[in-house]
């Protein structure tokens, strides 16, 4: 019994990898997006 | 500029906080045992959550602010809280699912919490639409600030729809082990400082935009 929980512990670390990957390409993405802004409104005046 | 003094210091802590949190979450939390190492979503899913709740009571409020004083610096909050609500939205979308996938078997339920979260993305969604696309400004700010009150109305509903409607896949109460509510409260500060940061870099470039407007 305890073999089958680890056993889908380890499937499971798939989605827990993916999951945060993604969390940290949107962060990521917003983190840009504001430097970029940032960077072109000091460029505009 | 004061503003940016508060965003630089609470980047600085947001990331420090983040690395220490992604330490926990990865070497020291347990792994639950039913639902494996998928359970670990849950120290950046939940907290995103509640910071998008925080950052749209932001929106929330001073749109209420700007509807009675026409204050621009109010509007300028109230736009910040929904873009960032929306960010932390996204990742709550984006995380759950695919907890989902491997917790329930399936990628999406239409039970209470999800769809009245799902609903409450697509008017913040119409709210970030309307300003980018709207030509008339000042009744743009008008009809969000309408918009960001009445979709904030949606947050209690998200947050009570288990008790009021039940659910078939969450949980009413959870049940942590000392070392999972250790790492939780690091992620969930992790996340707050990261969604204050945002949110003060980006009042922090509308306020030198406006002035470079003037």
């Amino acid at each position: 019994m305890s073999e089958f929980f680890l056993q889908m512990g380890r499937d499971s670390s798939k989605y827990f990898y993916f999951s945060y990957i993604l969390i940290g390409v949107i962060i990521t993405i917003y983190t840009i997006s504001l430097i970029v802004r940032g960077k072109r409104s000091r460029k505009d005046g | 500029m004061k503003i940016k003094s508060f965003a630089m210091i609470t980047s600085i802590i947001a990331v420090i906080l983040n690395l220490f949190a992604l330490y926990m979450v990865f070497f020291y939390a347990p792994i639950e045992i039913q639902m494996g190492a998928a359970q670990k979503i849950f120290y950046y899913h939940v907290p995103s959550a509640i910071s998008s709740y925080i950052m749209l009571f932001v929106s929330f409020l001073f749109s209420i602010i700007f509807l009675v004083t026409k204050n621009e610096l109010a509007d300028l909050w109230a736009y910040a809280g929904a873009e960032v609500g929306l960010v932390f939205i996204l990742c709550v979308l984006i995380s759950g699912p695919i907890w989902g996938r491997s917790a329930w078997g399936k990628w999406w339920v239409w039970e209470p919490r999800l769809t009245t979260f799902l609903i409450l993305f697509l008017m913040y969604f119409s709210y970030i639409l309307l300003r980018t696309f709207s030509s008339e400004e000042m009744k743009s700010k008008r009809i969000s600030a309408i918009l960001s009150i009445i979709a904030f109305l949606d947050v209690p509903i998200v947050n009570r729809a288990i008790a009021l409607w039940g659910s078939v896949v969450h949980p009413k109460k959870v049940a942590l082990e000392k070392e999972m509510w250790q790492t939780f409260i690091v992620s969930f500060l992790a996340v707050l400082f990261l969604a204050f940061s945002f949110l003060l870099w980006r009042v922090y470039i509308g306020i030198y935009k406006e002035r470079k407007n003037e």
